[in-house]
């Protein structure tokens, strides 16, 4: 491992790593990109990396690719086998938020064992569907004997919620952190409420600065009300493990009881606590269709990229979108021009289709595992609307706006409008807002919940979304 | 070793729910017995303080004044475990401690917050304010939502004050912030509600207070108002001022608050000093003023009328062409006429109907109004000026360093 002081040389060493692996660099990746590595003499190897980025007009694979660049820069090649979680803290701006999740940080890394990864999201990051948006994502990666993490700061309700909604940043699980000598706080409320809001369903409380409180009772209150509260904003305050500590104990080496051993057993919690996210390998199959070919004497082919799930040759599989579902069998699947058995999640590729024409098979249909999706009109999403800076809309809009909503590879007329507009008939929607509406297809398409998409109008993005419900 | 039993659940669920009802429902008697007996220990042992703090107690204090833990504790071990005396020393305490913490915080950008609008029933008399807070889940708890409109509310009563001021800026005044401080601050987040004003305590107290319990600071940063005094037109007793006010992006849209508000007034100009506008044109009017309002906070103009516009060119106070260049550098394409016209209020195209610009849809509201009953006496509307609010405009926000680098730093430290 090389130290290496600052992005730009970082970005300057991947390109000479490259050379030497014999890969020929494939355009700028230092604009849009800042990472840090660092070495921490007293704790051993670990690196935090940070991206802030402007996604660019244009969507491109630069993220990805840099992301195994560094990889290179590793000297060996990053396997991923631990499952990933991505996790975050919340709290008040003085209960020690940062401290904590250094504290993580050390006494992981001290554990030994855990070596600690240069990794981000980016790769997850749906940039072909948020261009333009600016995003400022900074992460820490850990891992624990079970799992590896990636955890990020929650410093604002709508930063978070823009980020969830973009797809730029997102929670598998939370740790609050309340500090023993203030307990909750009002605001706590609407940490929770954030949590709630996301879809955070398990959340660990790390009630922080023990070592000021010298009556027991005292934790026992903050413990109780920590629980009420939990409860309130339909959360499991019941079992929910709340764990008290000091993290600055932790980070200067004092007092083991509720430095080291506290943080070993708050991220146990989070380990049993907070459930590893599903794959996508694991869930049904899907694939969105881009592009139809009719090949003489084979028959019908689609393309596509795998959005989830494993298909096999001869498996029966659903074409949803655009009128009555289809149901068909995959008879070919084809990749660089060979013939496989088998698609996975990621992989590009083609579907040679039994008895199906051309003319019956769109661009924005997903061919899926019968079953598991249907197409629906109607819906309830969360939007974040882009502002005049980001390339979005320079006025607001009101009810019944009607953008293009482009959701995989379709692109559908939607009518937005408020949930309820008899409330405020002349209620608006201006750029930079994040706001819950209600969408109307004009054609029916495959859609569900946690869907991502993006509205545009007159060719250029003006909002982001993502469904929260499908009504119809 | 305390630690690690209190990680275990300290408390069965029966127990909790006990506590529980005891903080809501059956603590009274309790409580009174409980208080009894404490006086009757103050008399046996003098002056000695407890050394413990009464759990039940600590928790219901918390309930009812949100203050944290230690200062719960606190004020009932100085006031040996007395409810009562307990809550006199905290609210004696809480302007001292929230001073305290105000000064800690003091330096740190309150870039968040909310603006706050008030407005009476008969749109005579409007204000709006900002107040700033560190970040946005502070700006959205009840007791910073409070706060914000109480002062809006106390701006809009503070009308004799500002205009005696003279500091107009057209049919609105800019609020000294300073004097505003002063005002007294009928404050329900320390239920101070005394209607002898008894509990009265002035709005900076209130934000002390405010910032000693939420831990962040706090700054109120300006206030408007709208006000029927603030006219100096010559034939001022025949203008009734009307105003509107709309405000953007809050928790509700029927909470006067959010992140961008504005302030619109216009000009009734009447036949005869005593004539009374009809409900059904007051209902027309306020309509009219709350649209404008939202047009101003939507479209954001700049100026009100063309010679606003041109005064401030002159002036040197605008410099039109490096907006035009910016805007076009911006938006490409559409420049000239139509990039003036979006800076002048009254030539922009009105929101509601975007085949009329705003002076000509107030004009037909006006005309309209003249044919309906209890609108004989208009003989013209005028809008006689406008602000606009926008949560954190102007404020320095640091470059703060993000989270990776603030716990790189942690680590090496």
């Amino acid at each position: 491992m090389i130290r290496v002081p600052c992005a730009a040389n970082l970005c300057k060493f991947s390109q000479n790593a490259l050379k030497v692996a014999g890969v020929r660099s494939q355009g700028s990746f230092t604009a849009s990109s800042k990472t840090f590595s660092l070495i921490n003499p007293n704790t051993g190897m670990q690196k935090i990396h940070t991206a802030v980025r402007r996604i660019q007009p244009l969507p491109t694979s630069i993220p990805s690719r840099f992301a195994n660049i560094r990889c290179m820069a590793d000297s060996k090649v990053f396997i991923r086998e631990k499952p990933h979680v991505n996790i975050g803290t919340v709290g008040h701006v003085d209960h020690g938020k940062t401290t904590l999740t250094a504290a993580i940080t050390k006494v992981l890394s001290n554990a030994g064992g855990a070596e600690f990864r240069d990794y981000s999201d980016i790769d997850r990051a749906p940039e072909e569907k948020a261009r333009g948006i600016t995003i400022s994502t900074a992460h820490v990666e850990y891992e624990t004997p079970n799992r590896h993490y990636s955890h990020c700061d929650c410093p604002g309700h709508s930063d978070y919620i823009k980020n969830m909604i973009t797809g730029a940043a997102q929670m598998d699980g939370a740790i609050i952190v309340v500090s023993a000598t203030d307990g909750p706080m009002p605001q706590t409320r609407e940490h929770l409420l954030l949590a709630e809001q996301v879809g955070i369903k398990n959340l660990v409380v790390f009630v922080n600065k023990v070592d000021a409180i010298d009556d027991p009772e005292m934790l026992e209150l903050v413990d109780m009300e920590m629980r009420e509260l939990l409860t309130q904003y339909h959360f499991d305050g019941d079992n929910t493990p709340i764990i008290t500590g000091s993290a600055l104990c932790a980070l200067e080496g004092r007092k083991p009881e509720i430095g080291l051993e506290a943080i070993k057993k708050l991220m146990q919690a989070v380990d049993s606590w907070i459930p590893t996210p599903e794959r996508d390998l694991d869930k049904p199959f899907l694939m969105p269709i881009e592009d139809i070919f009719s090949i003489s004497g084979r028959g019908t082919v689609t393309t596509g990229r795998v959005e989830r799930g494993v298909v096999t040759k001869g498996q029966e599989v659903e074409i949803v979108g655009f009128g009555p579902t289809l149901k068909t069998t995959i008879t070919g699947i084809e990749m660089f021009h060979k013939q496989l058995e088998r698609g996975e999640a990621g992989d590009n590729m083609g579907a040679l289709l039994r008895s199906v024409k051309r003319e019956q098979l769109k661009r924005g249909q997903v061919m899926a595992a019968p079953g598991s999706i249907k197409a629906h009109r109607k819906f309830i999403a969360q939007l974040y609307i882009l502002t005049k800076e980001e390339g979005g809309r320079h006025t607001p809009f009101q009810s019944n706006y009607r953008p293009q909503m482009f959701v995989r590879t379709c692109d559908v007329t939607v009518i937005l409008n408020h949930l309820d507009n008899a409330e405020d008939p002349d209620a608006m929607v201006m750029p930079g807002d994040n706001v819950t509406m209600q969408g109307e297809l004009l054609s029916e398409v495959a859609i569900e919940k946690g869907q991502r998409f993006t509205i545009r109008e007159g060719g250029r993005t003006v909002g982001t979304g993502v469904i929260s419900e499908v009504t119809e | 070793m305390r630690a690690f039993r209190l990680q275990q659940p300290i408390l069965r669920p029966t127990t909790r729910n006990n506590l529980f009802n005891n903080t809501k429902g059956s603590v009274l008697p309790k409580v009174v017995a409980l208080l009894f007996s404490t006086t009757a220990m103050t008399k046996s042992t003098t002056a000695s303080s407890p050394t413990k703090a009464d759990i039940k107690l600590l928790a219901r204090l918390r309930k009812e004044t949100q203050v944290s833990v230690t200062k719960a504790r606190d004020a009932l071990l100085s006031s040996n475990n007395d409810y009562k005396k307990a809550l006199e020393w905290l609210e004696k305490d809480a302007i001292k401690s929230g001073a305290k913490k105000a000064e800690k915080v003091g330096d740190r950008v309150a870039g968040e917050g909310v603006i706050a609008i008030a407005n009476t029933p008969n749109n005579d008399q409007s204000a709006i304010i900002e107040l700033g807070c560190e970040t946005d889940f502070v700006a959205r708890s009840e007791v910073f939502e409070l706060l914000a409109q109480n002062i809006a509310r106390q701006a809009m009563f503070s009308v004799n004050e500002a205009a005696n001021k003279g500091c107009g800026d057209g049919a609105l005044v800019n609020v000294s912030v300073d004097r505003l401080l002063e005002q007294p601050l009928n404050n329900p987040t320390t239920g101070n509600n005394n209607d002898d004003g008894s509990g009265d305590v002035s709005i900076k107290e209130a934000i002390v207070q405010t910032i000693g319990k939420l831990g962040e600071n706090m700054i109120l940063r300006r206030a408007v108002i709208g006000t029927q005094s603030a006219t100096t037109s010559p034939d001022n007793d025949k203008v009734q001022k009307i105003f509107g006010t709309y405000v953007h992006g809050g928790p509700k849209p029927s909470m006067p608050i959010g992140k961008i508000g504005a302030l619109v007034s216009i000009d009734i100009h009447k036949s005869n000093t005593n004539t009374v506008l009809g409900d059904t044109v007051m209902t027309e009017l306020k309509r009219l003023t709350r649209r404008l309002a939202q047009q101003v906070v939507g479209i954001n103009p700049k100026f009100l009328d063309a010679a606003e516009l041109e005064n401030a060119v002159r002036a040197g106070k605008f410099d039109l062409e490096s907006y035009k260049a910016q805007q076009l550098e911006e938006a490409g394409g559409s420049g000239g006429d139509e990039l003036v016209q979006s800076l002048v209020f009254l030539d922009q195209k009105f929101m509601f109907d975007e085949s009329k610009t705003v002076r000509l849809a107030v004009e037909e509201i006006a005309s309209g109004l003249r044919q309906s009953p209890g609108g004989e006496g208009i003989e013209g509307i005028s809008v006689s000026g406008f602000k606009r609010f926008e949560r954190g405009e102007g404020v320095e926000k640091k470059e703060a360093p993000d989270f990776a680098e603030q716990v790189r730093e942690q680590l090496n430290n």
